[in-house]
């Protein structure tokens, strides 16, 4: 009853509050219109707009609220509108709209609207940090495990209500290109004013093609008076035990200030260990622009990532700064320095067998050597937006470095013992800028223009020392007590490379992209012996035929069409370049000229099943000229054993090169399959000639008609099985070449095949641990045949002991075994044992390297005419303990 | 009786003719440009392209009074790679088809497989008095919030919808729609779509059908993804 009381008076003073038309829209002979949109916009403040739809027979009920005024709106696209003005008193309960044709017949209409794209608030969540922070904290990662709702893993990962901060922003600007880690522990507590969480996110699983995290940022604020600082760590770390002096030294130090960020890092060691992390080089390069990737990068980084611990010393020093300034927002400045020295050692031990020889079988070969190379280089990059349809890139780099090699070389053979001490000094200077400029123009085309100059100089000088005539016959040396020969080198490039590329769009499925370009190289080569005698004269190796002076030149003018087009799933290129060579050379007075108008052909074709499984087919036929050195046609010493000449008649080598690929992703099924198949065949060939005699071997360049093919295929399957992954990779070679040995031809064949089998842990809350093994064999027929067999076995663990250690473990166990059933072994092993308590800057850290102790490391090599046992000798066992503190 | 039978067809003519019953609309996207995010960041480093090519999509919605497709033109683009990412960008993850409340749309996910995922159309629309003109079309605004619920939580992403009276269907791009009129400019946080063709039919013209897949809710392809990174 009371319901039934309450539900009237609710109707009631609904009813009361609302006002309801009703009625019909019609066309002019009263055909209805359905789905007419009929709107009343208020024409007063604080009232909402109301509308209604015409149903099929065009009746609509609008309801509107009371004491409001409207205007009542009803269009229809090819009618003229209707209008009716509802002032407040006005209380008609039914209103029949009729829409007069404009008489235009429907027709396509393009809409030219210039549509602005606005960047939409996001929710952001500000916490002040005054009102949960009490002013003991460290870093900021202690202040953000006292905020409500965030978390901060041992990794510094930062998760906020669950979900991970992916990107750490401090005054809304990117934090030295790292993720949250860097930030967490380092940013000083007392700097923070406010932290900002500002979700980002993109619907999960589609970005995840791009990057491996959604997208939620934190931004931190800093206190007024806190916006510049310092922060990062150092490391010290000294051998224990039996103290051999090793010793390694580490700093990353950093500064931030809203507009410029530095980074320094700062390395010295001498147990082999990399001094700058591959992230440090993501750091220190950032992005790259896209046309660069087919030329040669500027410098190669990645060497100092890489642990060097095959030498019996190595001391290396090392510093490197980065920089970036924002100048202002169209335009950004970064650049880098490095600095490295390095000390090494290096003792190695090979057992030569000569095949091709009545002589000599054998030769043991011991090698000392010494080294000192210096390296500076400095790198600036400017990234410029004029605006929206233009980009400019300039980017210079200069390098100089100085390599000093002592070497002392002990050959033993079964005729003969000769000791030879070699000097090797040389300085390079290299100087490489690019400018790259992209503009578009309107939808249809776009335009690239990029430009590339590099110069550099070497000037190595060598220097041996023998007690024995050596290079008989080959080197015109005096009889003197001892032999010390002289070798000066010089060499200067100059290249200067353009490109133009012109995309037009034609229609949706066909694009055509015109190229123009020119590579222009220039170079001095120069080369000279001579033999210092003891009494003090100089025997010039000039009149043996030992002097090279070439000026050489290389342009290359082109013009290329490629034409994009798309069948369905089905996108073909096909491209035809036309290239005018010009290569000329000037040595012993006489010019040496080659003009080629040349075609190159080149296909793509890509076949898409669908998102996860492609095929995909490219063939390209290619010219290369030959370098400086090999047209120099007078003799070089190259080596205690060895001379080469060059030859000036050399012209391009061709050959065509094709590959086929495939690949299907199905991670439903925890399937990834990878296959490749590559395929070159050279028609016209360059390939050294070489003459044997003993150890000795004099070789020189000839280009022939005879062909080189070679096949590769490379293949992977990896499944997941429950919380495991199995994954198996194969790869396979065939080559075959002929060489001219001695004056014999002979085809040789040299063949690869590799099966490997990897099993991973893939389970979060299980420790990491990889088992590998994989099966190599290595076929060469020529003359001789030979064999070899290799057994990898690989295994990885890392877990975390309670909570605050990390121990790591890796074993390497190598086994090589050639023709005769010979085995070598290489086994390794290291460890490490890491204690880090929580928001402690203190670190600890106990690491064995080569745990088993090994002196040596064994392989073998082979070539046409020699088999080749090397033993390398390596770093001790070391155990180090680490002391680290952070900033 | 024959004068009639004119009269009645030439009636009927007409009416046809007043009605329209069906029609295809061509969208293209503009991305917005967020220069500091480091996802941007990265898909910048990944392929600088990847901003200007979105200008290269092309979108067609193509309606009738009960259904209507949205689909991504296939076409070459001057940039493949940077297309694959731009598409991203923009957020279109696959073709979809408004039907009713519903919205159904072809998923393919690398990790998973093709899926067809099912869910209700976003109707907490706020329509607001503010006009304004597209070429010749009044479009009032409206605004809502896109919840998505997945396990790394609740998100709320606004987005804006210039719908336009005059055109009686209740569609949009990229599966938005119920508002009272045709979408021709929706934003939301990484692009805006805008309508630069409008081709209106007094025929009925049939719908084109999604892909055969196997069909799912939000939820389920949520925990799909959940599972995997388990």
């Amino acid at each position: 009853m009371y319901l039934k009381l309450v539900l009237l008076l609710l109707s009631l003073s609904l009813y009361s509050q609302n006002h309801i038309i009703t009625g019909v829209v019609f066309d002019e002979i009263n055909n209805p219109l359905e789905a007419a949109n009929i709107i009343a916009k208020p024409l007063q403040d604080n009232a909402s707009l109301k509308f209604a739809i015409a149903d099929n027979k065009g009746r609509y009920k609008l309801e509107l609220e009371k004491n409001v005024k409207y205007e009542i709106t009803v269009s229809y696209i090819g009618f003229t509108e209707e209008i009716l003005i509802l002032d407040v008193n006005n209380a008609i309960t039914s209103y029949n709209f009729k829409l007069k044709s404009t008489g235009e017949q429907l027709k396509e209409i393009v809409i030219k609207h210039d549509f602005q794209p606005i960047v939409i608030k996001k929710d952001t969540l500000t916490y002040n940090v005054k009102a949960f922070a009490n002013g003991n904290e460290r870093k900021m990662k202690e202040i953000l495990e006292k905020l409500p709702g965030v978390e901060v893993d041992k990794n510094g990962t930062v998760t906020v209500q669950g979900k991970k901060v992916t990107k750490m922003l401090v005054e809304g600007k990117l934090f030295f290109g790292g993720g949250s880690k860097l930030a967490v522990e380092n940013i000083p507590a007392d700097a923070l004013d406010k932290i900002e969480v500002i979700d980002h996110f993109n619907q999960v699983g589609f970005m995840k093609q791009v990057s491996d995290s959604d997208d939620l940022a934190m931004n931190i604020k800093l206190k007024a008076d806190k916006k510049k600082f310092v922060f990062g760590d150092i490391e010290a770390a000294s051998a224990i035990g039996n103290g051999n002096g090793f010793y390694l030294g580490h700093t990353g130090l950093f500064y931030y200030s809203p507009k410029i960020n530095v980074s320094f890092i700062g390395d010295i060691n001498n147990i082999g260990k990399s001094t700058f992390t591959f992230q440090d080089l993501l750091r220190f390069e950032g992005g790259v622009s896209s046309f660069l990737n087919e030329r040669k990068s500027l410098t190669n980084l990645y060497s100092f990532t890489n642990d060097n611990n095959d030498v019996a010393l190595n001391i290396s020093q090392f510093g490197a700064l980065n920089f970036s300034v924002d100048v202002n927002p169209k335009l950004e400045i970064s650049g880098y320095s490095i600095f490295s020295k390095v000390l090494l050692a290096s003792q190695i031990e090979n057992k030569n067998e000569y095949l091709q020889n009545s002589m000599i079988s054998f030769e043991n070969k011991f090698q000392n050597s010494d080294s000192r190379s210096i390296l500076g280089l400095g790198n600036v990059k400017l990234d410029y937006s004029p605006n929206k349809k233009e980009k400019w890139y300039y980017n210079t780099q200069y390098q100089l470095s100085s390599n000093n090699i002592n070497t002392t070389i002990n050959s033993i053979t079964n005729l003969n013992s000769s000791v030879f001490e070699t000097i090797n000094n040389a300085d390079n200077s290299s100087l490489k800028q690019y400018i790259e400029w992209h503009k578009s123009y309107n939808n249809k085309h776009t335009t690239t223009f990029v430009v590339n100059h590099s110069y550099d100089k070497n000037t190595p000088q060598n220097l041996w020392f023998t007690n024995q005539p050596f290079l008989s016959g080959l080197i015109p040396l005096q009889n003197d007590i001892n032999y010390k020969i002289e070798q000066i080198k010089k060499s200067q490039n100059n290249s200067i490379d353009a490109l133009f590329k012109h995309y037009w769009i034609v229609n949706n499925f066909n694009h055509l992209y015109t190229i123009l370009g020119n590579n222009y190289g220039m170079s001095k080569f120069e080369t000279s012996e001579r033999q210092l005698l003891s009494n003090g004269t100089v025997n010039d190796f000039s009149l043996a035929g030992f002097v090279n002076s070439v000026k050489y030149q290389l342009n290359d003018a082109y013009v290329g069409i490629e034409y994009k087009f798309k069948i369905g799933k089905w996108t073909n290129k096909p491209g035809i370049y036309l290239h005018n060579y010009n290569l000329k050379t000037l040595q012993n007075t006489s010019n040496f000229t080659v003009s080629k108008m040349l075609f190159q052909p080149q296909f793509n074709s890509d076949f898409e099943f669908n998102k996860s499984e492609s095929l995909n087919f490219s063939y390209k036929l290619v010219n290369t000229f030959p370098d400086v050195n090999q047209l120099a046609n007078q003799y070089v010493l190259q080596s205690y054993n060895a001379v080469f000449k060059g030859n000036s008649l050399l012209e391009n080598e061709i050959y065509h090169s094709a590959n086929l690929r495939y690949s299907k992703m199905n991670m439903y099924h925890g399937i990834i399959l990878n296959g490749i198949i590559s395929f070159n065949k050279k028609i016209k060939t360059t390939r050294n000639e070489i003459q044997l005699s003993g150890i000795d071997q004099f070789s020189s360049p000839i280009l022939t008609d005879n062909p080189e093919t070679n096949w590769r295929f490379n293949g992977s399957v990896s499944k997941r099985i429950y919380r495991f992954t199995l994954r198996l990779n194969s790869s396979f070679s065939w080559f075959n070449y002929l060489q001219t040995l001695n004056n014999i031809a002979v085809s040789n064949n040299r063949n690869s095949q590799n099966i490997g089998i990897i099993l991973k842990t893939s389970y979060k809350k299980w420790p990491d641990i990889s088992i590998g093994y994989t099966k190599g064999f290595s076929q060469f027929n020529g003359i001789t045949k030979n064999k070899y067999q290799l057994d990898e076995f690989n295994s990885n663990v890392e877990f975390t002991l309670l909570k605050y250690c990390i121990i790591k473990l890796e074993y390497q166990n190598l086994k090589n075994t050639n023709s005769n059933n010979q085995n070598s072994f290489n086994k390794i092993a290291n460890t490490s044992f890491r204690y880090q308590k929580k928001n402690s800057p203190f670190g600890y850290e106990f690491f064995v390297n080569n745990l088993l102790n090994n002196k040596v490391k064994n392989n073998y090599s082979f070539s046409d005419y020699i088999i080749s046992e090397k033993s390398t000798y390596i770093l001790p066992r070391i155990f180090m303990f680490s002391l680290s503190y952070k900033l | 009786m024959k004068k009639y039978f004119i009269f009645i067809f030439t009636l009927i003519n007409f009416s046809v003719n007043s009605q329209i019953k069906s029609g295809i609309v061509n969208y293209q996207v503009v991305a917005t440009e967020n220069k500091n995010s480091e996802l941007e960041k990265l898909m910048l480093s990944i392929n600088p392209n990847y901003l200007t090519i979105c200008k290269e999509f092309e979108f067609a919605l193509t309606f009738n009074s009960i259904e209507a497709i949205f689909k991504k033109t296939d076409k070459l683009y001057s940039d493949e790679s940077a297309s694959s990412i731009g598409i991203l960008k923009v957020g279109f993850n696959g073709n979809l088809i408004q039907k009713m409340d519903t919205v159904f749309q072809e998923i393919s996910l690398d990790r998973l497989g093709n899926f067809i995922q099912k869910k209700k159309l976003l109707k907490k629309w706020n329509i607001t008095i503010e006009n304004k003109d597209i070429d010749g079309y009044k479009c009032y605004k409206a605004t809502a919030e896109v919840i998505v619920i997945n396990p790394k939580g609740t998100f709320k992403h606004p987005v804006i919808a210039w719908f336009c009276p005059a055109i009686p269907f209740s569609y949009g791009p990229n599966g938005f729609g119920g508002l009272p009129g045709l979408i021709l400019e929706l934003q939301t946080k990484d692009a805006v779509y805008g309508v630069n063709k409008i081709k209106l039919n007094i025929d009925d013209i049939k719908i084109d059908k999604l892909k055969n897949y196997k069909i799912v809710t939000e939820e389920q392809l949520n925990n799909m993804v959940l599972d995997l990174h388990e």
